[in-house]
C-alpha cells in the first residue's frame, strides 16, 4: 500500500484517514492539519518523509506569478527542504490545469452564470492565471485581496491593477508570517469599514478553499460560491454560511469525493514511476477520471426581506416632535418652518424589524424614510418637486439594500399617485391602498357585528344602508364595491357630480339588485345610514354633520386627518366611530422610533409593503387613483395567510374595547326608543 | 474478552491492566519497542498478558505481527489509552503523540476483523474552557484551548467522533484530574494538585513564614472546581465499562466523581492535612496573580484550570452504570499525602 501524506494549513479536527484504490494500487491517505502553525508542519514532513511516497501540501503559499515576477514564498521553501526526496504536491499544477477547463464546461451549460455579475475575490492573487478567464465575461471585478493579506481597506477592480498593487507590495508580503496574520478575525473591521461594503454586494465569490477557516462567511449568504475544490468540510462550512450554489470547479475524484485538488496531485505523482509529473500526464490522469465539476444548489435559508417606506408629519404638531425643533413651536415663526421643511430632503429614520410571517416564517426588516413635509405643503407643492424628493429617497432605499418602497400616508395622494415615482425608482413602489381598503372594510364589518343593530336578509345581505364618503376615490371605490356585495341600499357621496353618476352606473351594472344613490353631499342621507365610511382629502374640513348621523350608525373614518374632528365625536356617544385602516404585523415587531401609533399597531399601507417583501413580490402592487378590486381581494387573502390582523379597533382618542362598544349600543338603543 | 491496550506502561495503564488481568481478561499489550522490556518485567506475573511490537506514531501501528495475528484478528475491544500527558508539552510532541496516535489507532482499528468496540480514553480538559453545566456529549473542535495537552486531546477526541466506524461501537470516557491511588498513595510524579502539595510541604517547614500570614490566597474565580480522581477508581471503573455491553453507537461518559470539589475546599482540606495553620481567602478575580504561580513552584499552566468553573456532567454514566461512585476526597486524602511524600525528596 502507497502512503500519502496530506499537512493542510487548515484544523486538525478535520483530519482523516481513507483508503481507495486507483489504478489497481492501494493507497492510504492521511490527512495532517496543523492549525495554521508552520513549524508544525516542518516538523511533520521532516518526520514522515521516510514513511510516505509522496506529500501533499495544501494551503500554504504557492508559487505566484505577478506580472512577469515569479514569487516564492520562504514558507514554499522550507517545506520543500523539509520534505527532502520525498516528492511534494500542492496542486498548484492540477489546478491550473482543471480549473479552467471545469468552469468552461460549466459555462457551456450555463452560459448566463457569469455574464454581467460582479464577481468578488478574496485573493484573487491565487487565481491570478486565471483572471483573463473572468475577465472575458464581466467588466465588474472586485478584488479583496489587500485587505485580507494586509487588512488595508481597499478594492481593487481589474486584474492590471491587482498585479500591480500586489507586485509591489510582494516584500512585504514575503515578511509576513504566514501563521499568524491570516488567523486574524476579520469580522469586526469588515463592519466597520464603509469602503468595503461594495465587496459585499457581489454575486459570485470566489474563495480559496483554505481562506474559509480564516475568513467570516456571512457575505456569501443567498451568494454563488465558486470554489476550487470542494471536500466534506468545505462544503459544511459553505451551506452553514448560507450560500446560495457552490460551484466546485474541480474534478471531483467519484470515489473519494473528499479528496483535495493538493491530494489528488500527490496520487497522481505517487503513481508515477518516476515521482515528476508534467502537465501533459495530468491532463490525461484527470481525463481517465472522467470527473466532472459540480453544482450543489443549497436549500437558501429565507433571507431577510428588506423593505423601505416614506412617511411625513400628518400635522404642523407633529413636525414640531422632532427633538430639536420643539423650541420652534411656539413661535409665530412656525409657518415660516413648516413651509420651509417642506422643501428639505427626505431622510432615513428608523428600521422596523422582528416582523415574521406566520405562514412561511419570512423575516422583513424595514426602514422608515421621512419626508418632513406636512399634508398641507404636500398638496400645496408642485407635484415634479416632491417627485423628486420621492426619488431621492428610493435611490437610498435601494442603495441601502430594500427590495421595495412604500408610499405613506400624503406622499402617495401628490400628483398621479406614485405612477411616475413607480417610472423613476428603481426598486417596486407600491402605496399600499389595498390593503387599507380592506383593512377599513374590517374594521366595519368588526364594528357592525359588535353593535348587532342590522339585520341581515335571506340573501345574506345588510338591509339597511350604507354610505361612502369621497366614493369616488381609490379606497373609497373599493369599499363602494365591496359594499354593494353586502347591503341593500349604498349611497356614494364625492363632491365631483360627473364622477359619483360614473360610479353608480358602473355599480349598477355590477349589482343589480342594490339600490344605489349618488349624491354629492350627505347630509340627505345621513339619517338613513347604518354604516358610513368616510375616505376624503378633505384636510380637516367638515364633510359631514354628526349630529344628523342615525343612532347606533357605524362611522370608518378613514381619512388623514380626520374628517370627524374629536369635538365631535364626543357629542353623539350613540354612534361608534371607528378610526379604522390600522392593523397588526405579525412577529415582535419593534420601531426605531415612535409612529404616533397605538401598541403595536401600523399603517395598513406600510403593512402592505411589508406584506409584499414576506411574499417575496416585488412588484408595483398598488398604484395610481385606481384601486383594483381584485388585488384588494388578493392582498386580503395574503394578509390573512401570513397573519396580518386587524389591531384592536382605534378610534379617535385610541382603542376601543369590547365594552365601549356595549356601551355605545346602550345609548343608541335608549335615544332611538325615545 | 480479548483486549487490546495501547498506554500500558503508563501510569494508569499499569493499573488497568491489572485490574483487567484480574478479571480473566485475555490481554494483548501494544508496546513501543524501547518499552518493551520494562513492560515484560512490569507484567511477568500476569497470566494471559500478550506482548505486541508497535508503535502509534507509525502509519501502520503494529511493528512486527509475527505470533499475533490471533488475538489481534479475535479482538473484542481495543482501549486507546496512549498519549503524552503534560501540560508544558511542546505541541510537535503532543500532536505526534495524541493526534497523529489516535488517528492512526482509528485507522488500525478499523482495518481490525469486524471489531466490536472501540474504548478512548479523552480527557475532561477538552471543554476546561467552558464555564457552568458540561454535557458528557459537548465538544467544540473549534475551540482555543490553553495549553498543547488539551488542544491535541481535543482534536483527538474529534476525529474518534467523526470517523467512520461502521459495525464498531465507540465509547469516548473523560476521566478528571488524575491523583495517586486511594488505598496506597501511590503516584508517578508530581503534576496538577501534587504542585500544591508541594508548596504546602515546604511551607510546613517555614513555620516564621506562615505564622506571619493573614491567609493562604487562593486565585481564580468563584466557583471553580477540581474533578479529582484517584487511579485505581479509574481503572476499576475502565475494566467494569469496558466489561458491559453499550446499546449506543457512540455513547462519550464524563469519569469523575459524584462530589463536585471545589478548589476552595480542596485547598482547605489539604492545608489541614499538611497541618499548616492557615485560612484560605479568595483573591479578588485578576489574572495578575498568575505570574506569583510559577514563583511558589506552580506552573503558569495550571492558572487556566483555576478559572474554569466547569461542572461536568455525569447524566450517562449515572444512566449506564449507577453503581459507579468515587470515595470522598477527605477520606483519601490522607493516602495521597503519605504517597506524596515520597515525590518530594
Amino acid at each position: 500500500m502507497k502512503e500519502i501524506i496530506k499537512v493542510a494549513y487548515g484544523p486538525s479536527s478535520e483530519n482523516y484517514d481513507a483508503k481507495f484504490s486507483f489504478k489497481g494500487e492501494d493507497y492510504r491517505l492521511k490527512r495532517l492539519g496543523v492549525d495554521a502553525n508552520v513549524d508544525l508542519a516542518l516538523h511533520l514532513l521532516k518526520n514522515f518523509r521516510h514513511e510516505c511516497d509522496a506529500f501533499a501540501v495544501a494551503g500554504f503559499p504557492p508559487i505566484l506569478k505577478i506580472g512577469r515576477e515569479t514569487i516564492i514564498h520562504p514558507v514554499y521553501k522550507q517545506l520543500r527542504e523539509a520534505a527532502g526526496t520525498t516528492p511534494v504536491a500542492d496542486g498548484t499544477l492540477l489546478r491550473k490545469t482543471s480549473f479552467l477547463w471545469a468552469l468552461k464546461s460549466l459555462l457551456k451549460r450555463e452560459p448566463l452564470l457569469l455574464s454581467q455579475k460582479k464577481i468578488g475575490f478574496f485573493c484573487g492573487i491565487f487565481q491570478a492565471d486565471f483572471l483573463h478567464f473572468f475577465e472575458e465575461h464581466t467588466s465588474d471585478l472586485v478584488f479583496a485581496d489587500l485587505y485580507f493579506s494586509l487588512g488595508i481597506p481597499k478594492l481593487m477592480h481589474s486584474s492590471r491593477q491587482l498585479t500591480k498593487a500586489m507586485g509591489r507590495l510582494t516584500p512585504a508580503l514575503m515578511k509576513v508570517s504566514v501563521g499568524k496574520k491570516f488567523t486574524k478575525d476579520y469580522d469586526a473591521l469588515i463592519f466597520r469599514t464603509p469602503l468595503m461594503r461594495e465587496f459585499h454586494r457581489c454575486d459570485v465569490y470566489i474563495i480559496h478553499k483554505t481562506q474559509l477557516d480564516y475568513v467570516k462567511l456571512w457575505p456569501l449568504e443567498g451568494k454563488t460560491v465558486i470554489v476550487d475544490s470542494l471536500d466534506r468540510f468545505t462544503k459544511e462550512k459553505l451551506v452553514a454560511a448560507g450560500a446560495g450554489r457552490i460551484i466546485s470547479c474541480f474534478p471531483e475524484f467519484p470515489a473519494h469525493p473528499e479528496i483535495g485538488c493538493a491530494a489528488l496531485e500527490a496520487l497522481f505523482l505517487a503513481h508515477q514511476p518516476d515521482k515528476v509529473l508534467d502537465e501533459e500526464t495530468l491532463l490525461q490522469e484527470v481525463r481517465s477520471l472522467e470527473a466532472h465539476p459540480t453544482i450543489i444548489e443549497t436549500e437558501t435559508k429565507s433571507k431577510t426581506a428588506q423593505f423601505a417606506f416614506v412617511i411625513h408629519p400628518l400635522t404642523q404638531k407633529q413636525l414640531f416632535l422632532v427633538p430639536g425643533m420643539k423650541n420652534f413651536s411656539n413661535l409665530p415663526i412656525a409657518r415660516g418652518i413648516e413651509k420651509m421643511m417642506g422643501k428639505v430632503p427626505g431622510f432615513y429614520y428608523c428600521k422596523m424589524n422582528g416582523i415574521k410571517s406566520e405562514f412561511n416564517g419570512q423575516e422583513v426588516e424595514g426602514e422608515l424614510y421621512v419626508l418632513p413635509a406636512t399634508p398641507k405643503q404636500l398638496l400645496r407643492q408642485d407635484p415634479e418637486s416632491i417627485y423628486r424628493r420621492i426619488h431621492q429617497l428610493c435611490l437610498l432605499a435601494h442603495s441601502r439594500g430594500t427590495n421595495i418602497i412604500g408610499l405613506g400616508a400624503y406622499t402617495k395622494i401628490v400628483g398621479d399617485a406614485g405612477v411616475t415615482i413607480a417610472n423613476r425608482s428603481p426598486i417596486p413602489v407600491t402605496t399600499g391602498n389595498s390593503l387599507s381598503a380592506a383593512a377599513t372594510l374590517w374594521a366595519a364589518s368588526y364594528g357592525l357585528e359588535r353593535m348587532d343593530l342590522v339585520k341581515k336578509g335571506a340573501d345574506g345581505r345588510y338591509q339597511g344602508t350604507a354610505m361612502v364618503i369621497g366614493a369616488t376615490g381609490s379606497i373609497g371605490k373599493v369599499c363602494v364595491r365591496h359594499l354593494c356585495h353586502q347591503w341593500e341600499k349604498v349611497i356614494l357621496v364625492a363632491p365631483r357630480p360627473y364622477k359619483v353618476l360614473d360610479l353608480v352606473d358602473e355599480m349598477k351594472g355590477h349589482c343589480p339588485n342594490t339600490e344605489i344613490i349618488g349624491s354629492t353631499h350627505p347630509d340627505k342621507y345621513t339619517p338613513d345610514c347604518d354604516l358610513i365610511i368616510t375616505s376624503t382629502s378633505a384636510q380637516g374640513e367638515k364633510v359631514m354633520d354628526i349630529a344628523k348621523v342615525k343612532p347606533g350608525a357605524v362611522i370608518c373614518d378613514v381619512s388623514r386627518p380626520f374628517d370627524l374632528g374629536l369635538d365631535d365625536v364626543s357629542t353623539r356617544p350613540d354612534v361608534l366611530v371607528i378610526a379604522s385602516g390600522e392593523v397588526e404585523l405579525p412577529g415582535q415587531v419593534k420601531i426605531g422610533k415612535t409612529l404616533n401609533l397605538e401598541g403595536g399597531a401600523v399603517y395598513a399601507c406600510l403593512a402592505e409593503t411589508a406584506l409584499l417583501a414576506m411574499e417575496g413580490r416585488f412588484e408595483n402592487f398598488s398604484l395610481s387613483r385606481e384601486l383594483d378590486y381584485d388585488k384588494v381581494i388578493e392582498i386580503d387573502q395574503l394578509a390573512r395567510k401570513h397573519g396580518i390582523r386587524l389591531s384592536a379597533i382605534m378610534g379617535h382618542t385610541g382603542e376601543i374595547t369590547d365594552q365601549e362598544i356595549a356601551l355605545c349600543r346602550e345609548h343608541a338603543l335608549k335615544v332611538r326608543l325615545t | 474478552m480479548n483486549i487490546l491496550l495501547t498506554g500500558a506502561t503508563g501510569f494508569i495503564g499499569r493499573r488497568l491492566t491489572h485490574a483487567l488481568a484480574a478479571k480473566g481478561h485475555k490481554i494483548g499489550l501494544l508496546i513501543r519497542p524501547s518499552s518493551l522490556a520494562r513492560a515484560k518485567k512490569t507484567f511477568r506475573d500476569l497470566p494471559n498478558v500478550h506482548f505486541i511490537e508497535a508503535d502509534i506514531s507509525r502509519n501502520d501501528v503494529v511493528v512486527r505481527v509475527a505470533g499475533t495475528e490471533a488475538i489481534l484478528q479475535e479482538t473484542d475491544a481495543v482501549i486507546h489509552l496512549a498519549g503524552t500527558y503534560d501540560l508544558a508539552i511542546p505541541l510537535e510532541e503532543a500532536y505526534t503523540n495524541n493526534v497523529i496516535g489516535t488517528q492512526n489507532m482509528v485507522w488500525f482499528a478499523q482495518r481490525l476483523n469486524r471489531l466490536p468496540y472501540f474504548h478512548y480514553i479523552s480527557t475532561y480538559a477538552v471543554n476546561s474552557h467552558c464555564q457552568g453545566h458540561v454535557g458528557e456529549d459537548q465538544i467544540d473542535a473549534t475551540s482555543k484551548l490553553a495549553d498543547h495537552y488539551a488542544q491535541t486531546k481535543l482534536q483527538a477526541e474529534s476525529i474518534v467522533r467523526q470517523a467512520a466506524w461502521g459495525p464498531t461501537k465507540v465509547r469516548i470516557y473523560r476521566p478528571g484530574v488524575i491523583v495517586g491511588d486511594s488505598l496506597t498513595g501511590a503516584m508517578d510524579k508530581i503534576d496538577g494538585p501534587y504542585f500544591f502539595f508541594r508548596l504546602f510541604n515546604q511551607m510546613r517547614k517555614w513555620k516564621s513564614l506562615t505564622r506571619r500570614m493573614p491567609f493562604f490566597p487562593i486565585v481564580g474565580r468563584q466557583g471553580a472546581q477540581v474533578p479529582l480522581l484517584p487511579v485505581n477508581i479509574l481503572a476499576d471503573w475502565l475494566t467494569t465499562m469496558v466489561e458491559k455491553p453499550s446499546a449506543h453507537e457512540l455513547r462519550s461518559y464524563h469519569l469523575v466523581s459524584q462530589e463536585n470539589l471545589l478548589v476552595e475546599n480542596f485547598l482547605r482540606e489539604s492545608l489541614k492535612a499538611y497541618s499548616v495553620p492557615l485560612m484560605v481567602r479568595r483573591m479578588p478575580e485578576t489574572r495578575l496573580f498568575n505570574p506569583v504561580l510559577p514563583l511558589v513552584g506552580i506552573p503558569r499552566e495550571v492558572a487556566p484550570y483555576l478559572y474554569s468553573t466547569a461542572s461536568f456532567s455525569r447524566e450517562h454514566v449515572d444512566e449506564d452504570f449507577p453503581n459507579l461512585k468515587a470515595p470522598l476526597f477527605s477520606d483519601y486524602l490522607p493516602k495521597l499525602v503519605e504517597g506524596a511524600r515520597g515525590l518530594f525528596e
